[in-house]
């Protein structure tokens, strides 16, 4: 759920933050590599003259927070890992004595595996290479120590690998379903990496300092859930975007400086709630025995929650709505899976676009394929089979971009362009313009 | 009006130190107080920015201040031979209707009342005291003091509203006149002026629409009404209110406003009306709102125009000539009267001949013979919406100031008004970090909505912070509605009223603020540092167990303990005589 509030700050104990920060992030953006994932991109990036980076963006991070610390309170105890991978950003600052810093044993020194193809690093400093695989290991490492709050600089591959390392998996690649961020520790990105999709990075280093330092010293610290993203770098790099949803991290939700005029935005929850409303009464006024196809993200949980169904956060569920109640079909289903479902029956798919992104088919949820598309609309127009569902905040941070289709069937994405209603409340809709991706 | 000021001499040439990060310390040095010599004001320097500090009393709660026993006003004792004649009037009173107990009111000398509320009225900023164009969509302008000894006149103020007609014909008159120039500056054939507020008025229009579709039969099947999402949100609210589901139009990320296909796509046979502001909170001006209008048209439903924002076109355009039904103006925006904060302040609706069975009943009537009376006798009329009819102080002050400008005023007014906001609009854009979104290159009407999203993602600092920072040289801004639509937002409506040295020193003050985020962003992520308070903790307003709107309340979800922790000696004895209740 969101908004779960941690352990909230105690005048005692200081709070204990984790720091990782993958050295070689960045490498490859000026250098127009799109990005250092890969097998010897790093270093392809090094003979480019691409300087490393990262390091320097954690510490302005780290300047940030020392700052923005309350005087009042204990500092924070800060778990680095070693040398490039954190320790020298916090040289870097050269943090007053009341920080206390524990430097974590070389990740390499534990029990080692093999080297993860997708985001393997190269050699770039002097101490050796790191991978992604240090990354995942430093952040299980991290959560069992019990941080507050585990900052980590980097890009889009640096968050998932995070995120696995979380979920104290090294299996949490591409196909990873398991995500349900709001049992892991919460985290914090500090932007350093080329591609930042995923929605757990604060918008500069110093803004993840000052956030850090403001959630750690607030009595509720209340989290959100936040979307992990990465772009395959390889179809980036040939000028494809093709985000996929890996999973969700909590996150510190900013608590903003109160408006004098506007009141305060509701808690996301509550959007969730009346979007939960609206798509149940819709349901009660459809046939009984109609089947609905639920899409990833967290706001269609909340019609799964309120329905009283268990949800894939990041995979697609159908459920049957009949007068006595809800029943889940498939849970977390494949393409096939869903069209035995539907048993050749009409069906509703309720989906929401991926934050930031504005992605509604193709990105995420391609379980909700062509075929299932058609055959949920059963010879009607599919887009008539749609219930889009979003809060008005993940609308406004479109900043009028319009929502994408790319479902790999140009006519269906055709079909599907062009304006759709959203739900974004109980009785709140909006007109949002699709176009094809 | 606009003067032909210079611009203030030491714009920018940062004299200012850097002000302390901590609160409670003084965040302008001696050293800076000679910073200005070399300017006319040898004597008495005056640097910019100036050197403002706010007062700061600390004042608690009145309830906090109370004292048993203590009175404002010592009766004196009821004469034996009254007493004898009335007996005791309140043996008349059914049970269940008097008191066991006295109210907790604060008990307090006429002093400590007085001084008290001075107080408060020192930590306050307002239109008379600041430069006030931060206030956007508020309409901040100069309300006239002449009109203050109008409506304190025992001429109106000993009115009563339950005077026979014969006797208030003036004030009926007025009422009468005001709504027929109203009627001219936006087209409609009749108009009310009983809503107190803006909102209030959205909302009899609302009802009227209801009433209307009611009346043809089609009030269950329109249920929905169309809005968009730079309009008011009270537009949104008083439909839901109403009991209509909403849809809102995004803009179009070029233009500004939503293009007809999206309005298309959301009219149907359902649409009860489109509720649009134009000019948008953007201050964009939607150009074809005139074909928003059919189109609502040609699907059955109404269209009703929010002209809360129309400063910027009096004498220039009407909401009848675009085509809309209903309209109302806040008249303590556009009109001149005070804002009330909160209320009373005043709305006017108009409506076209046909809404007009509709209107909120009494209307002001002109018989044949030209005398004046309200009529309540209307059956289709939606009912009254507030007791009596209107707020009779403003709506003297809207007609006096109506009657001051004349037609060729009143469009002076509004060419002034949008003359100084796209001349600030082009001394904003001059800082390094802000932006105009939509419409790139295109003049704004009477406000405009700012982004500060460059300088917040170069230095981390938000939007309300530094519209916080503002304070600290006497002044302030306000962001947007939610949610942010456009990124950590800002809107400015320079009014008429400010002249361009006003401007200048407005500009100069975000170009200083926006410069403190790039070098000594902790300066504005502690401020304010000369205001009355710091900072509030906006997290009470989320959480139902702490919040409290009244006294009472707050020591019910607080305890008795704490009000003792928050308080003084006296807040002790208050809170435990309270407790008892």
């Amino acid at each position: 759920m969101p908004d779960r509030p941690g352990r909230g700050a105690s005048r005692h104990r200081p709070p204990r933050v984790g720091l990782i920060v993958n050295p070689i992030a960045g490498l490859g953006g000026r250098v127009g590599l799109k990005g250092s994932d890969g097998e010897g991109m790093a270093a392809r990036a090094i003979e480019l003259g691409a300087e490393p980076k990262a390091n320097h963006r954690a510490a302005a991070a780290l300047r940030a927070l020392v700052s923005a610390w309350p005087s009042g309170l204990p500092a924070p105890e800060l778990l680095v890992a070693p040398r490039s991978m954190g320790e020298d950003a916090v040289r870097e600052v050269g943090l007053a004595p009341d920080f206390s810093v524990d430097v974590l044993p070389d990740p390499a020194d534990g029990p080692t595996t093999a080297g993860d193809p997708t985001t393997a690093g190269d050699p770039t400093t002097a101490d050796g290479p790191t991978t992604a695989d240090d990354t995942k290991r430093l952040a299980t490492r991290l959560a069992g120590l019990r941080v507050d709050l585990l900052l980590f600089a980097g890009g889009d591959g640096t968050a998932r690998d995070v995120h696995a390392g979380l979920l104290g998996t090294h299996a949490g690649g591409a196909t990873g379903r398991a995500a349900n961020g709001g049992d892991l520790p919460p985290v914090l990105g500090i932007p350093a990496g080329v591609k930042i999709q995923s929605a757990v990075y604060a918008t500069s280093p110093a803004a993840a300092g000052r956030l850090a330092a403001e959630w750690l010293a607030s009595a509720s610290r209340k989290t959100e859930e936040r979307e992990v993203l990465d772009l395959d770098e390889a179809a980036y790099r040939r000028g494809e975007v093709r985000p996929a949803l890996h999973g969700y991290l909590r996150v510190p939700a900013e608590r903003r400086v109160q408006d004098r005029k506007a009141p305060t935005p509701p808690d996301e929850s509550v959007a969730f709630a009346g979007i939960a409303e609206a798509i149940v009464e819709q349901m009660g006024r459809a046939a009984d025995g109609m089947r609905w196809i639920l899409g990833p993200g967290t706001t269609v949980r909340a019609v799964a929650d309120r329905l009283g169904v268990p949800k894939a956060l990041v995979g697609v569920d159908v459920v049957e709505w009949r007068e006595d109640g809800a029943r889940l079909v498939a849970q977390d289903g494949g393409e096939q899976a869903i069209l035995r479902a539907l048993d050749g029956r009409s069906a509703r798919i309720v989906v929401t676009p991926i934050g930031g992104q504005g992605f509604l088919f193709g990105r995420g949820n391609q379980p909700i394929s062509p075929a299932v598309l058609r055959a949920a609309a059963c010879g009607r127009a599919p887009r008539d089979t749609l219930i889009v569902v979003a809060t008005p905040g993940k609308l406004a941070a479109l900043g009028g971009r319009p929502l994408l289709v790319d479902t790999g069937d140009d006519r269906l994405d055709a079909e599907l362009a062009g304006h759709v209603t959203v739900v974004t409340g109980h009785r709140d809709r909006a007109v949002i313009r699709v176009a094809v991706a | 009006m606009t003067a032909a000021d210079e611009a203030p001499a030491t714009v920018g040439g940062s004299a200012a130190s850097v002000p302390s990060a901590r609160p409670h310390v003084s965040h302008r040095g001696p050293a800076e107080a000679v910073a200005g010599t070399s300017s006319p004001h040898a004597i008495a320097p005056k640097p910019f920015p100036r050197r403002f500090h706010q007062a700061s009393w600390d004042e608690p709660v009145i309830f906090e201040l109370s004292t048993p026993g203590a009175r404002g006003v010592l009766l004196p004792p009821i004469e034996p031979g009254i007493r004898e004649a009335v007996g005791n009037p309140a043996a008349d009173l059914p049970a269940g209707v008097g008191r066991a107990r006295p109210p907790q009111l604060p008990e307090l000398a006429q002093l400590h009342v007085l001084r008290h509320y001075d107080r408060l009225s020192q930590e306050n900023l307002g239109v008379d005291l600041n430069i006030d164009v931060g206030q956007g969509t508020c309409t901040m302008k100069y309300s006239p003091k002449v009109n203050e000894g109008l409506v304190r006149s025992h001429k109106l103020a000993e009115l009563h509203p339950l005077q026979d007609e014969s006797t208030v014909q003036g004030i009926l008159e007025l009422m009468w006149r005001l709504e027929r120039f109203l009627a001219e500056i936006s087209g409609m054939d009749r108009v009310t002026l009983q809503p107190a507020a803006g909102s209030q008025a959205i909302w009899t229009n609302v009802a009227m629409i209801r009433a209307y579709h009611a009346s043809r039969g089609e009030a269950a099947a329109r249920d929905e009404v169309v809005t968009t999402i730079f309009s008011h949100p009270s537009n949104a609210a008083a439909a839901k209110v109403a009991g209509y589901r909403v849809i809102t139009l995004y803009p179009d990320p070029e233009t500004g406003h939503p293009s007809l296909d999206a309005l298309r796509a959301a009219v149907a046979e359902r649409t009860a009306a489109l509720l649009v502001t134009n000019p948008e909170d953007t201050g964009i001006f939607n150009p074809e709102v005139d074909a928003f209008v059919r189109v609502v048209h040609e699907a059955g439903g109404l269209a009703a125009y929010d002209q809360a924002n129309a400063n910027g076109i009096l004498g220039i355009t009407r909401a009848r000539d675009a085509g809309f039904d209903l309209c109302h103006f806040n008249l303590h925006k556009t009109f001149s009267t005070p804002h009330g904060s909160g209320g009373p302040a005043a709305g006017a609706c108009g409506v076209t001949g046909e809404l007009g069975p509709f209107l909120p009943a009494p209307t002001v009537e002109r018989a044949a013979d030209g005398t004046f009376a309200l009529d309540h006798d209307r059956p289709q009329s939606i009912g009254s919406v507030r007791p009596w009819y209107g707020v009779a102080p403003n709506l003297v002050r809207a007609y006096a100031w109506i009657r001051s400008l004349g037609p060729d005023g009143l469009r002076a007014v509004s060419e002034t008004a949008v003359l100084n906001n796209n001349y600030l609009l082009a001394k904003v854009l001059e800082i390094d970090g802000a932006s105009a979104p939509y419409a790139a290159g295109k003049r704004r009407i009477e406000q405009v909505r700012y982004s500060w999203e460059t300088l917040a993602e170069a230095t981390g600092v938000h939007s309300e912070e530094l519209g916080v920072r503002m304070a600290d040289f006497g002044t302030h801004y306000w962001t947007s509605h939610h949610p942010f639509v456009v990124p950590e937002p800002m809107t400015l409506e320079p009014t008429e009223s400010y002249s361009k040295a006003d401007l200048d020193e407005f500009a100069a003050m975000l170009r200083e603020v926006a410069r403190e985020a790039r070098e000594t962003p902790e300066t504005v992520h502690s401020a304010p540092h000369a205001s009355t308070i710091h900072r509030i903790d906006p997290s009470w307003f989320d959480d139902p167990e702490r919040w409290a709107v009244t006294w009472r309340a707050y020591l019910r979800k607080h305890g008795e303990r704490r009000a003792a922790e928050a308080g003084r000696a006296a807040a002790g004895v208050s809170a435990s005589h309270a407790a008892d209740a």
